[in-house]
């Protein structure tokens, strides 16, 4: 696996669990570490071997990232989506997390008036004030969770259905687009083949009228015959000149179409991504997704051990055979 | 070894190279792996999570042949962890050692 090889799969394995700048970040480290190593006159391979498997590698550095983030709270990336329901949403979760705060709050204070004319002496007092409360709240909780669930999931829906739209339009676009590419190219391809073709009848005429011209020089005269000669070699001179011509036409053409072959090649491929990314949102927590990666991985460990164990079993029979021949001699 | 009791032997290794003198990732990779036999790649995972942690700073420095480097600067607040990190290592590999030693002497 060379640099690029090896630094596109890492990239592959953080996307979506990673933020740009992050993942960015990493890739500068690594790609120095390889320049580092190529200076020291080691070769790629030798470099990535060293370094591990890319996909280890990305998971220690989202295991990482996640550990940090565990010990101090960082911010919801932002630098990932800055789609305006994502920030909508965020914007409504404040709002909601700081009524409620100014709620409890309120709760909390109104339990304060209440106590002190009770007087500090009966200290269990206040509990059983408190509970009913809570039980009372608890009904306007759910309602607010089930409130907020579903504007949530509208968010989300209007933002897929947007993302969808959107995706739709472009990949019609450019399918139209593209087929008009496509049709104007094989046309001009087809004009410049059929005029090759004419060139190479035209020239073949002019020689059959050169053998003519042999022909009409002993029937009509010299003169007549010497002309048609000489008029038929001019033809044959141009349509050589024409059809080289159209011969290099062709060349650049192909050359040109290939580039641009490519270059659309490679906008859809950009385009597709992006519609992907669009469409499969990434999962905001990385630790969930290790967790589950981890516990996805374990099967797959004790799934290999009884390989592992049925090694020494199965390689003890080769050597019985000749063990046997032993004997008998 | 333990990957996460390893993890955590390197983790202060690298405080303990980088407290000596600014040093760029591939520096640090092989001043470990010239000791020990590593795995290279699990040192910048390490280095990441530091620096976010505030123990270092970074800072690109231009070099003379092929790219900038990242060097890697400890703060004040790595500082201190190195030394409660020290202070703990010498007592658990006194424990360690004196478990071991009486049971060679039984």
């Amino acid at each position: 696996m060379n640099k690029q090889e090896y630094l596109e799969k890492l990239e592959a394995c953080l996307k979506h669990k990673l933020s740009r700048e992050e993942i960015e970040d990493i890739m500068r480290d690594y790609a120095e570490y390889f320049e580092e190593g190529r200076r020291q006159s080691k070769q790629d391979v030798e470099i990535a071997a060293k370094l591990g498997d890319p996909e280890l590698v990305a998971q220690q550095l989202i295991e990482e990232s996640a550990e940090q983030g565990a010990e101090h709270y960082i911010p919801p990336r932002s630098g990932e989506k800055k789609n305006p329901w994502e920030a909508a949403k965020e914007t409504f979760k404040d709002l909601e997390n700081r009524f409620l705060e100014w709620d409890r709050g309120k709760a909390e204070k109104s339990d304060a008036e209440a106590a002190p004319p009770e007087q500090p002496e009966e200290a269990p007092q206040p509990k059983p004030e408190k509970e009913p409360k809570q039980k009372t709240k608890k009904p306007h909780n759910a309602l607010q969770k089930l409130w907020k669930r579903f504007s949530c999931s509208m968010g989300h829906l209007c933002q897929w259905w947007f993302c969808a739209l959107s995706s739709v339009v472009l990949m019609t676009a450019l399918s139209c687009l593209s087929a008009v590419w496509i049709s104007l190219s094989a046309f001009v391809l087809a004009v410049l083949l059929v005029g090759l073709a004419g060139a190479v009848a035209l020239a073949l005429g002019l020689l059959a009228m050169i053998i003519l011209s042999g022909v009409v020089g002993w029937g009509l005269g010299t003169w007549a015959g010497a002309s048609m000669l000489f008029g038929s070699l001019a033809g044959i001179g141009l349509d050589v000149l024409a059809a080289m011509l159209v011969w290099f036409l062709l060349k650049r053409w192909k050359l040109w179409t290939a580039r641009a072959y490519r270059k659309t090649k490679g906008l859809w491929k950009r385009l597709l991504h992006k519609v992907e990314s669009w469409l499969v949102t990434p999962r905001e927590p990385a630790a969930q997704e290790t967790q589950a990666e981890q516990t996805a991985s374990q099967p797959e460990q004790t799934a290999s051990q009884p390989e592992l164990m049925a090694l020494p079993q199965t390689t003890p029979v080769p050597t019985e055979p000749a063990e046997r021949e032993e004997e008998q001699r | 070894m333990n990957t996460q009791f390893r993890k955590g032997i390197i983790e202060m290794c690298i405080l303990a190279l980088i407290e000596r003198k600014d040093m760029y990732g591939y520096e640090i990779v092989q001043s470990i792996a010239c000791y020990t036999e590593i795995n290279e790649g699990t040192v910048y995972p390490i280095l990441r999570r530091l620096t976010q942690e505030e123990y270092f700073v970074t800072y690109l420095k231009e070099s003379t042949v092929g790219p900038a480097r990242k060097y890697y600067h400890m703060t004040e607040k790595g500082r201190g962890y190195l030394g409660s990190l020290k202070d703990d290592w010498q007592d658990f590999s006194k424990m360690v050692n004196d478990i071991l030693r009486g049971e060679v002497v039984e």
